[in-house]
């Protein structure tokens, strides 16, 4: 084996181990914020400043999760690196994480369709609901099976 | 059409054979050491392109590597 193939390969590694370890922090944190939003907002217009801030940082954030479970992430190293970081294995995981998320999202339609017998629930509100349980479930999903292959079980 | 049978390897001997570690023969292949490992314990099912890539990186037949069982 040649030392670029090994050097390349060794950086995949080690890179991937930090990917796991970012989506699983990543996965928590996401979904704690959206729970501190529902326990702390209030629903009044029009929204203050601090209200505009946070929102349109929740937006780039769920944006740029979105962007990740597409495509894998890893835009910032080289192709071969890249190529490693979302292998076969990865893409699968990276699918299942997918296939996860669309049943948070349909989860959270159902319990979205069920509340609002009992209360009103604005349309903003039912988008927070529905991204956060679909990118949640998809992010812990994908970081499992990750953390998972790296194990060996 | 429903799958039936379990997809059995001997990529642990082929790779103990050629004193090849996990990650030797990932870096080879062209994957992560994580793909080989959950190969070899029959965790993930490889594509018919990684197979094919696994068989020739160790030098034996796709079915040699890979049968059903079951």
């Amino acid at each position: 084996m040649d030392p670029q193939q090994r050097s390349t390969a060794e950086a995949g590694e080690r890179i991937a181990r930090k990917r796991v370890r970012l989506i699983w922090l990543q996965a928590v944190l996401f979904t704690v914020w959206q729970g501190g939003f529902f326990a702390t907002h209030v629903a009044t217009e029009p929204l203050r400043n601090v209200d505009t801030v946070r929102i349109a940082a929740w937006l780039v954030w769920a944006l740029a999760l979105l962007g990740m479970l597409l495509t894998g992430g890893g835009w910032v190293w080289g192709r071969a690196v890249r190529r490693l970081l979302n292998d076969e294995l990865s893409v699968h995981n990276r699918h299942e994480g997918q296939r996860a998320g669309f049943w948070g999202a349909a989860g959270a339609c159902l319990l979205v369709y069920f509340l609002s017998f009992y209360e009103p629930i604005r349309p903003r509100d039912v988008v927070h609901l529905v991204l956060t349980l679909s990118i949640g479930a998809a992010l812990f999903r994908y970081a499992w099976l990750e953390r998972r292959g790296e194990r060996g079980d | 059409m429903a799958t039936e049978g379990v997809l059995r390897n001997r990529l642990k001997e082929e790779r103990a054979r050629l004193s090849l570690t996990q990650a030797d023969l990932a870096a080879m292949a062209g994957v992560s050491r994580k793909t080989i490992n959950t190969v070899e314990n029959g965790v993930f099912v490889p594509s018919t392109i990684l197979a094919l890539r696994l068989a020739a990186t160790l030098g034996v037949t796709v079915d040699g590597l890979f049968w059903l069982e079951g």
